[in-house]
């Protein structure tokens, strides 16, 4: 079982589409309502005036998930910065991957792409992408974005797919040469329903963002970011 | 725990709960949590920014008139009564990193009539030192413009005021990068131009000081010039307002509280030695607030005149910003407990700033800005605060003597209890030596926030309740 944080703007009107409850229906769900206030507003303070409709909003986007079987767990928290709050949240809850949400009305086909920034250790890649399909009916297009187009990873981690016992006539791979894989992945992703990939920090990151948020805002596709799973951390 | 029947006037509840502390949030029950998000440098930024605008923008000049190169003595008694009280506020904040700093540990140590009282001093308190820092503000755009007109100074004073709140209601999410930028580019002006100043005076190529006597006012001018420069000091608290806000509370805060101190009280003593060196004490009354520019010009001509003007500017107007940024937050910290009415601290959805809880301190701050004066303003601030100071030493001592189970501070005071026993005693000594017009405004306020407990919140009991 993998275990999903999905981090929620709910004071913004922020929820889940069908599309993405059905794509998750494996996963458990930590479902993280947030809300961002400026520097001059105490987090508590904020905490007095809105928790209320916050817990309303937070709980029914709860319901549709529980409506679909799916196991949730919820946090509310009132932060000054989104980004702290989601890292610290998904690792106190032992979470997998990070959800970017864009809205999605089905849950038929997922896009893995492969970026040349995160080239070794596919593995909890792979075992995120089968534990969320596992049984249903979905087809996986594990696509290569490099300079150079090589279909050799791609083939690899198809195969790590099938022998974690995904259909093989669901599985298809191949590769892009492009210049930007990040955009280009993000283009590729608009015709898919889910995209999964790895979320590997790099150094433009710090200026663009990470790469699941960009993929998910170019292709306005729900994308699940893996977490590297680090050996457990000294804590000192 | 706090009963139910514990109402206001309005018949509102202190809001309490069970409460969970880690290094990075405030975890409330099951799934409710405050993402802690201000570092270390944020914490000494705070500190650092809030009290440079005043000691060295504004009182060395007036400092060094009334006590001569003695003044530095004056801003090292300052330091020491801070660093005194600052150990036990490090102590009682470990214990409770809690939004509203002076203000919870005293109601929780003390109950609410001594909170009530300085609770709406800490509101109070930084709203004077905002106008006080505004005032100064108003004194460097007249330098940078050229206008000698009192009218202009308050005119300014008052139009910064106004944009000040106007700009924290809307909401400007990077106002703590802005702030962290602005320390950084005030410290380094600084350190280049007392370092120069110190070699000036005392190195190879000195061109000499001005001869004086150390003490030419003799000494008495000292302790009352302390009591004046020690709004220089009030800053440290002020991390203590965003305690709930700080990472790490248990390393960070005393770190940042102490470390601020002992970073502004040196450049203070510097500044005092560089300035009373290069052009006398004299000379520097006659300047009055604006006197370290004249030092400046004195040793660096124009330029360093000007950058030293726009360093005052950006100083000034942090300080007063972050005065009124914890004076909401001290509105905020009564109404959550019911001292104040709860819709005080109101957030708006739309900028998601309190704008009731940053009215009642902007608007308070326009209003005594317009009055220009600045000595009484400065002294009224560290009054509120030396009285909150002074209960934070026995606040320590009360909870020392008979620890409810929740006291489990991180930090413990070192040589207790002579440490809170000195800095409490200080504190209310400084009070002494104030001129009687403060000590007048100040008790006012005082007496005013004793006969509010007595007619909002008689009922509320928050002693020992976390």
């Amino acid at each position: 079982m993998t275990r999903i944080l999905v981090p929620l703007a709910v004071l913004e009107g922020e929820t889940v589409s069908p599309g993405v409850v059905g794509s998750l229906s494996n996963a458990e769900v930590v479902l993280l309502g947030y809300h961002v206030v400026p520097e001059q507003t105490p987090p508590g303070q904020a905490r007095m005036s809105f928790e209320e409709r916050a817990e309303k909003a937070l709980g029914e986007t709860a319901s549709s998930f529980k409506d679909a079987g799916v196991a949730v767990d919820t946090v509310l928290v009132f932060t000054h910065d989104r980004s702290e709050t989601v890292a610290r949240v998904a690792d106190e809850h032992g979470c997998d991957a990070v959800l970017s949400n864009q809205p999605s009305h089905d849950a038929d086909d997922i896009l893995v792409p492969l970026l040349p920034t995160d080239a070794d250790g596919d593995e909890a890649l792979v075992e995120t992408v089968s534990s969320l399909v596992e049984g249903r009916d979905v087809s996986v297009d594990v696509v290569v974005f490099a300079d150079e187009a090589d279909d050799t990873r791609a083939e690899r981690v198809a195969g790590a797919l099938v022998e974690r016992g995904i259909r093989s006539d669901a599985v298809t791979y191949g590769s892009r040469a492009t210049d930007t894989p990040v955009i280009s992945a993000g283009k590729e992703a608009s015709d898919h329903d889910l995209v999964a990939m790895r979320n590997e920090f790099s150094l433009a990151d710090l200026v663009l963002g990470d790469k699941p948020g960009r993929v998910a805002d170019t292709s306005l596709t729900p994308v699940v970011g893996v977490l590297r799973r680090d050996l457990p951390a000294e804590d000192i | 725990m706090v009963e139910p029947s514990d109402t206001n006037l309005e018949d509102e509840s202190p809001v309490t709960g069970d409460v969970e502390e880690t290094d990075e949030a405030t975890k409330h029950g099951d799934d409710v949590e405050l993402e802690r998000t201000i570092g270390l440098t944020g914490a000494v930024s705070i500190g650092v920014g809030t009290m440079i605008g005043a000691g060295i923008f504004v009182f060395p000049g007036i400092a060094a008139g009334r006590a001569g190169p003695a003044a530095s003595a004056s801003f090292i008694i300052g330091a020491v009564v801070a660093l005194l009280v600052a150990l036990p506020a490090s102590e009682l904040a470990t214990a409770m990193p809690r939004s509203g700093g002076g203000y919870y540990f005293i109601s929780r140590g003390m109950g609410t009539f001594a909170g009530t009282v300085v609770g709406i001093g800490l509101w109070l308190g930084l709203v004077f030192a905002s106008a006080f820092y505004l005032v100064g503000f108003g004194e460097y755009l007249a330098v940078l413009v050229g206008v000698e007109s009192s009218g202009f100074v308050i005119g300014s004073a008052v139009v910064a005021g106004v944009v000040l709140t106007g700009v924290s209601l809307t909401g400007t999410e990077n106002a703590a990068k802005i702030q962290n930028v602005v320390v950084a580019v005030l410290l380094s002006i600084l350190v280049s131009f007392l370092a120069y100043g110190v070699i000036n005076a005392v190195g190879p190529f000195s061109a000499g000081t001005v001869p004086e006597r150390y003490a030419p006012f003799g000494y008495a001018p000292v302790l009352s010039t302390a009591a004046l420069v020690f709004t220089s000091y009030l800053g440290f608290a002020q991390i203590a307002t965003v305690a709930g806000e700080i990472k790490k509370p248990s390393r960070n805060l005393p770190l940042g509280m102490v470390g601020s101190v002992v970073a502004v009280g040196v450049m203070y003593v510097v500044t005092v030695f560089v300035a009373t060196s290069a052009v006398g004490s004299e000379t520097l009354r006659g300047y009055g607030e604006t006197a370290i520019v004249e030092v400046a010009r004195e040793l660096l001509g124009t330029t360093g005149a000007l950058a030293v003007v726009g360093a005052g500017l950006l100083a000034t107007v942090s300080s007063a910003n972050a005065s009124v940024l914890a004076s909401s937050r001290a509105v905020y910290a009564l109404s959550r407990d019911a001292l104040l009415p709860r819709r005080a601290a109101d957030v708006n959805l739309r900028y998601g700033t309190p704008h009731i809880a940053l009215a009642l301190a902007g608007g308070p701050v326009v209003l005594l800005a317009s009055t220009g004066r600045v000595e009484v303003l400065a002294e009224v601030a560290s009054f509120l605060h030396l009285v909150m100071y002074g209960l934070i030493c026995f606040a320590l001592i009360a909870l020392r003597r008979s620890p409810p189970d929740w006291y489990e501070p991180r930090f413990r005071t070192p040589l207790y209890p002579v440490v809170p026993i000195v800095g409490g005693v200080a504190s209310f000594a400084l009070i002494y030596y104030m001129q009687t017009a403060s000590k007048i405004v100040g008790s006012l306020v005082m007496v005013a926030a004793g006969g509010w407990c007595f007619y909002y919140a008689d009922d509320v009991s928050l002693r020992g309740a976390v």
